[in-house]
């Protein structure tokens, strides 16, 4: 009979346990869960500690412009306080058209906030804290450390801290995607241009819509990258503006409320494939693919297809797309009105454009031997480098301030130089509109989005002020009708309307 | 988008609807007289072939004459078409069991409503007999004929209906819902009296396409097989009499005015305006017959040759007949417009220029190496993308799906226009498809580099790959 003792018995299962434990980890018998650790690792830990108390909810008001008509709009987003002066750093398109903000902390306390700075070309916005509500209260708040997005590798485990669908405090984890994702320069609701000067940290760690604003942070708690936009088709595709953007962009707005940049008029391709047509060695230059009339660019004698080689004795390459928003910033990043000098390999092959030294502008000049024939087929050689000079002129959005006009019922914008280069107008003073209010008299008297209006009552008009002037005068005691001169399409037209 | 005066053109529609039943009264033979009508209507079937499509069209003709020429509605092969992608023009004659016969384009109407066919011989059935015109009323019980497409075996049918209203036609339809009579293009007839009353417009199939600032525009008629809306006989006549015999290229006259506009009454009255109507020019065409004759944005043409052109009070319908009464000029005419300028009346002598190509009218032409169709430049691709109109180039019409213009980081477009390829500048289409042969005889051809101006009238670089 095969009877094992019992001490055999106690061996066999102390034997069996130890092997079971080799599997699952449990030091004093199988299936022992007082042994698990369910703590989040240390770092996790760390790091949510660390970002937690300096991260807000932005509950925001603002001023959205609907059919002529100013409607007031709320909305929910992100941010986090990064000096102990109650700074916040949230996005462009969470707090950038506030007219209210309201700023919830970590321990659920509010405080009111005003916006003092913004950006929309990266999608940053400076809120400040009211201190005297924050002492009043005697309110607590943490702030953030801010990493250095240089550093951030692909792979590395990050974590988002924000308010997703109004959900406050929630914390979501993932890695980094891409360091250097790069779209097609973009323009966001409002139709503010965004993106040129910056490429994206990308993440699957969950960002939704109430994210935009709040902190990207790596496992030591550090602030990599402001959490901005997803791809609402897609999973697990998060995109933050690295924070290193948002340190240069910081300083600008607590100083003067916004950051001016340089324009010079050029847009950029980038080199790949076509390196071999243009006899230009693997990632050098940047191609030009056009140049903006009535530009810096231009006057300096710039042309389409002109190869950028340097910027004041700084390469720049873009073989990819990706590398087109260094060259952009690079550019941008110049105070207004610097003077620069552009290398550019020239070309244009055909005589009828072959540009000899005594044909460059004033203050340019080719290194190559002026020997290329002044007519006659195309001889010249591809690859005359020249050097260009220029001033650069301000980065003007198309963009500006939308406001109503409420006695007419429409709702108007100035015009800039850069909306109508973009829509092709011929340079005309006057006032966009952007609504018309049903039954209103601007909707009676065919005004139309669009429309520029450059006359009322046979006086020109060149700016919201002078047209908002106009109409408060007539308030009181208003003309039975008034003749508005507008600007459409290419034609112009008269209108009359019945204040 | 431009717009050069290429709206439809003021006539008259007459809307039928559904009758009611009403008390019997007098009617002629509806079987026989749409039997004896039938054998002048055939069928047109076509193909619409490019390199990236292919489709069948098919409508209904009115043969005109034993020549074989066929009236079809103008929007059954559009303007907008290059006819190098219309192909197999055929039609059915009811006498010969509907069997196909070839058939040619030969032109449009003026009044942008009809147009052309002739078959390739002369054809052994009666030419459409217009008889007796009769009187549009409303209330008036009419019916039409037509004969049904293959799938119903050709069969004569008819639709009966009464005339709900008459409306001036502006650049829609006007219709409201009623059903009622046959397909588009087929004769309508006075049920007491047998007399002609108009032709239908065509249905959705063959719809209208009204060309409203250069983009076609598609007018959907509610009733998919049923026309309920025709074209009364005072605006048809004309077509089914001026019979052409051979192809002809109708030019049209071009006051070249861009955005004219009804005088509203508002601006009438503060403007001090006595008379009713106007219309408004929104700009000139700079270098053209209005720019030449010293016309300017914000004049007030009020009279053509000395007489009103409109006494509609609709300020749409304004801009149509103005349009219409220029319409009836030919390229050259001298005319006199009655302006008004800063409260001045005054007389501008113009002679009337000749309206530019249309993009359809240019020869296209596919280049396979490439894979693209292209087609020489007319005056709207410079004006359009407002450069000036010296630019050269050669336009894309067409890329084909997969052809290697269409891949890679830069594929070119429909809508790019060529200015250079491989560093020569392309001045037209002939130097482009020399340029290309040229290139194609080359072993080791790797790419072609083209600069291009987008619709936007930015250049961009193209680089197509062509290695094998």
């Amino acid at each position: 009979m095969f009877s094992l003792s019992r001490g055999l018995c106690a061996g066999i299962s102390i034997l069996s346990c130890a092997l079971a434990s080799g599997f699952y980890g449990c030091a004093t018998g199988p299936g022992n869960p007082e042994a698990i650790d369910t703590r989040p690792s240390y770092p996790v830990r760390y790091a949510t500690e660390r970002i937690s108390p300096a991260v807000v909810q932005l509950d925001v008001v603002t001023e959205h412009f609907s059919r002529g008509q100013s409607v007031p709009d709320r909305s929910i987003g992100s941010g986090f306080i990064i000096d102990k002066s109650g700074h916040v750093l949230t996005n462009f398109h969470v707090a950038g058209r506030a007219k209210r903000i309201d700023v919830t902390l970590a321990d659920q306390e509010h405080v009111r906030g005003t916006l003092i700075g913004s950006d929309h070309w990266t999608d940053l916005a400076l809120v400040q804290m009211d201190m005297d509500e924050v002492h009043r209260k005697g309110l607590a708040f943490e702030t953030a450390t801010l990493g250095d997005s240089s550093e951030v590798a692909l792979g590395e485990p990050v974590m988002a801290v924000g308010t997703p669908y109004g959900l406050s405090r929630t914390v979501t984890s993932g890695i980094v995607s891409n360091t250097d994702r790069s779209f097609e320069e973009m323009t966001m609701e409002g139709g503010y241009e965004t993106g040129w000067f910056n490429n994206w940290i990308q993440t699957d760690a969950a960002i939704n819509p109430g994210n935009s604003g709040g902190p990207l942070i790596n496992l030591k708690g550090e602030v990599i990258g402001i959490n901005t936009r997803g791809i609402s088709s897609g999973n697990n595709l998060g995109f933050a503006i690295p924070i290193n953007v948002a340190k240069a962009v910081i300083k600008e707005l607590q100083a003067h409320g916004k950051e001016t940049r340089s324009y010079i008029g050029v847009e950029l391709q980038p080199l790949q494939d076509l390196e071999k047509h243009y006899e230009l060695a693997t990632n050098r230059g940047v191609l030009i693919r056009n140049v903006d009339d009535n530009s810096p660019a231009k006057a300096a004698g710039i042309q389409a297809e002109d190869i950028l080689l340097a910027v004041n004795g700084t390469p720049v390459n873009a073989r990819f797309p990706e590398q087109l928003a260094a060259v952009r910033k690079l550019i941008s990043d110049f105070p207004l009105g610097s003077k620069l000098q552009l290398t550019v390999q020239r070309n244009i092959v055909s005589s009828a454009a072959v540009v000899t030294a005594s044909a460059l502008p004033a203050g340019a000049s080719a290194t190559a031997p002026a020997t290329a024939p002044a007519s006659g087929p195309a001889t010249a050689p591809r690859g005359e480098v020249h050097t260009l000079a220029l001033t650069t002129d301000k980065l003007e959005s198309a963009i500006t301030e939308e406001q109503a006009v409420s006695a007419w019922g429409m709702t108007v914008r100035d015009l800039t130089r850069t909306y109508l280069r973009d829509s092709r107008i011929p340079y005309t003073k006057g006032v966009l509109v952007t609504g018309t209010r049903v039954g209103s008299p601007a909707d009676r008297a065919s005004l139309q989005s669009g429309d520029i209006i450059i006359r009322v009552d046979d006086k020109p008009v060149t700016s919201t002020e002078e047209l908002q002037a106009a109409v408060d005068k007539w308030q009181k005691s208003p003309p039975p009708v008034v003749g508005v001169d507008v600007a459409r399409d290419r034609g112009q037209y008269t209108l009359a309307l019945k204040p | 988008m431009t717009r050069f005066s290429r709206r439809l053109i003021g006539i008259s529609l007459v809307l039928a609807c559904a009758a009611f039943s009403l008390p019997a009264r007098a009617e002629v033979d509806i079987d026989a007289k749409a039997k004896s009508v039938a054998q002048s209507l055939v069928i047109v079937d076509f193909t619409l072939r490019n390199e990236n499509t292919s489709r069948e069209g098919s409508g209904q003709g009115i043969l005109l004459s034993k020549d074989g020429v066929i009236l079809i509605s103008d929007s059954l092969i559009t303007e907008s078409l290059p006819k190098e992608w219309i192909t197999d023009i055929k039609v059915r004659l009811p006498g010969k069991n509907f069997a196909p016969v070839p058939a040619a384009f030969l032109g449009r109407t003026r009044n942008r409503l009809f147009a052309y066919l002739k078959t390739e011989k002369p054809v052994d059935a009666p030419a459409f007999d217009i008889g007796d015109a009769g009187d549009i009323k409303l209330g008036e019980e009419v019916f039409s004929t037509a004969i049904s497409s293959e799938s119903g075996g050709y069969v004569t049918y008819v639709g009966k209906s009464e005339i709900r209203a008459i409306l001036p036609l502006s650049h829609t339809v006007g219709n409201t819902a009623s059903f009622g009579l046959t397909r588009g293009n087929s004769p309508v007839y006075d049920v007491a009296t047998g007399n002609f009353l108009g032709i239908t417009l065509p249905t959705l199939e063959e719809s209208m396409i009204i060309r409203l600032g250069g983009q076609d525009q598609r007018i959907g008629l509610l009733d998919p097989d049923q026309s309920a809306t025709f074209l009364p006989v005072n605006e048809v006549t004309p077509a089914l009499k001026n019979i052409p015999e051979a192809p002809f290229d109708l030019r049209r006259p071009w006051l070249a005015i861009d955005e004219p506009t009804g005088l509203q009454e508002d601006v009438r009255a503060l403007k001090k305006i006595d008379q009713p109507s106007g219309v408004v020019i929104g700009s000139v065409i700079p270098g053209e017959a209005s720019d030449k004759a010293g016309l300017k944005a914000r004049d007030i043409i009020l009279t053509i040759d000395g007489k009103q052109f409109s006494n509609s009070p609709v300020a749409d319908l304004m801009v149509t007949h103005f349009e219409r009464a220029i319409d009836d000029k030919k390229p050259g005419d001298k005319i006199t417009l009655g302006i008004l300028r800063d409260g001045q009346k005054m007389d501008i002598p113009i002679a009337l220029g000749e309206m530019p190509r249309i993009p359809a009218e240019m020869k296209h032409v596919f280049s396979p190496l490439v894979g693209i169709t292209t087609r020489d430049l007319v005056f709207s691709d410079a004006y359009s993308r407002r450069l000036p109109q010296d630019t050269k180039g050669v336009m894309v019409a067409l890329v084909k799906n997969g052809a290697p213009a269409s891949l890679g980081s830069t594929p070119l477009q429909a809508g790019y226009l060529i200015t250079k390829m491989d560093d020569q500048p392309v001045d037209n289409q002939q130097q482009f498809l020399d340029a290309v042969q040229k290139e194609s005889q080359k072993t080791d051809l790797k790419e072609m580099v083209f600069v291009v101006i987008q619709p936007t009238g930015q250049t961009q670089v193209c680089r197509v790959d062509l290695s094998k």
